[in-house]
C-alpha cells in the first residue's frame, strides 16, 4: 500500500467508512497483535488487547492527525493498554536511568546479509521471551517493529535516555546467548 | 574485546530482525469490525430548517384566518338577520356573497396546503441515522 493510498484510506475511515477501517485492521492487525503478544506473553490476552486497540483507534480516529505515523499511533494505544494489564511495566521502564549507554549500534545500520541459523534464532527468541517485561517491550519495538529510539520514546512516553538504557541492557542480556556461538562472530 | 562485542551486536541485530511474527488469529478483522458495528447507535436528525418548518406555520396561520373569517361572517349574518326581520334569507345571501368568494378561495388554499403538508410528512417521515459513537 502506497503512502498516498494509505492516507486516503485513513481519511475515508476518519469520515466513518468502516470498510476502509477494515483495510487498516487487516494491514496492521498482525503488527499490533505481535506487539501485545510479545509484551503480555499470552495469546488470548494479546488478541484481546489488539482488538481493543482497534476499537479505541476507531473511536479516536477523527482526532488522529495525518502528520503522525499511523503505526506509531496504534502502538501507543497498544502499549497504554498493556500498561493497564501490567502495572509494573511502566514503573520498570520509568526506573531506567539514562547514564549507562555505551556502544549501542547505529540505528540506521542495515543488514546486508541474513544468516540462516535456525538454532541461534530459536535461542534468541527464547531469550527475548525470558527478558523482563520492560526490556522485552523495548526490544520488540526496536527490532521487530523497527521503530527509532525517538519513536519508542514517544510511544512509551519515556525519556529518550531511558529508552536507550533499556535497549542497551536488554541487548547486553541477549548477548549472553551468543557466547556459545562465538566462532560465528569471528567470521 | 570491543571488536568481539561489536561482532556480537551485529549478529544480535541480524537475529532479532529476522525473528518471525506470529500469525494473526483467524477471523480477527471480522471480530474487530463486529465490535465496531456494535459501537454505532441511533441518533436524532440534526436540526435544520426545512420545507415543513415553513409549511406548517403557514397552514396554521391560514387555518386561523379562515376560522376568523367564518366567525366574522356568521356574526354579521346573524346581526343582519335580526335587523332585517323578514328579509333575512335574501339579506344573508347578499351580505355573504363577497365573503363567500374570499372564504372559498381561502378554503381551497387551505386544502391545497394541507394536502402538500400531509404528503410531505408521509415521504419525509423520520428515518434512522447511524453515526459513530
Amino acid at each position: 500500500m502506497k503512502q498516498d493510498d494509505e492516507q486516503g484510506i485513513i481519511r475515508q475511515a476518519q469520515a466513518g467508512d468502516t470498510a476502509a477501517f477494515a483495510t487498516l485492521v487487516e494491514k496492521y492487525g498482525q503488527l499490533v497483535f505481535n506487539l501485545a503478544l510479545r509484551t503480555l506473553h499470552d495469546r488470548l490476552e494479546a488478541e484481546d488487547i489488539a482488538q481493543e486497540t482497534f476499537v479505541r483507534a476507531w473511536r479516536a480516529l477523527p482526532r488522529f492527525r495525518a502528520e503522525a505515523q499511523f503505526t506509531t499511533w496504534l502502538y501507543r494505544i497498544t502499549i497504554n493498554l498493556c500498561y493497564n494489564r501490567l502495572p509494573h511495566l511502566r514503573q520498570e521502564l520509568a526506573a531506567m536511568d539514562a547514564d549507562e549507554v555505551t556502544g549501542l549500534p547505529d540505528e540506521r545500520q542495515t543488514m546486508e546479509t541474513r544468516l540462516v541459523m535456525v538454532e541461534l534464532m530459536a535461542q534468541v527468541q527464547t531469550a527475548v521471551i525470558n527478558l523482563p517485561d520492560s526490556y522485552r517491550l523495548l526490544i520488540t519495538l526496536r527490532h521487530i517493529h523497527d521503530l527509532s529510539y525517538q519513536e519508542i520514546a514517544e510511544v512509551t512516553n519515556l525519556p529518550l535516555g531511558s529508552v536507550k538504557t533499556g535497549i542497551f541492557r536488554a541487548r547486553r542480556l541477549l548477548r549472553q546467548v551468543l557466547q556459545p556461538y562465538e566462532e560465528l562472530t569471528h567470521g | 574485546m570491543d571488536e568481539m562485542v561489536s561482532a556480537q551486536e551485529q549478529l544480535l541485530d541480524q537475529v532479532l530482525t529476522t525473528l518471525p511474527l506470529a500469525p494473526l488469529p483467524e477471523g480477527f478483522t471480522a471480530r474487530v469490525m463486529a465490535q465496531i458495528e456494535q459501537q454505532t447507535h441511533m441518533a436524532p436528525v440534526r436540526f435544520r430548517l426545512d420545507f415543513l418548518d415553513w409549511a406548517v406555520p403557514t397552514f396554521t396561520a391560514v387555518f386561523v384566518l379562515v376560522v376568523w373569517f367564518l366567525l366574522q361572517s356568521t356574526a354579521a349574518a346573524a346581526l343582519s338577520g335580526t335587523l332585517a326581520g323578514l328579509n333575512l334569507p335574501g339579506l344573508i345571501i347578499m351580505l355573504l356573497s363577497h365573503q363567500m368568494t374570499r372564504l372559498f378561495l381561502l378554503l381551497l388554499l387551505e386544502i391545497y396546503i394541507g394536502a402538500v403538508v400531509g404528503l410531505w410528512l408521509w415521504y419525509d417521515r423520520p428515518m434512522s441515522v447511524v453515526y459513530r459513537s
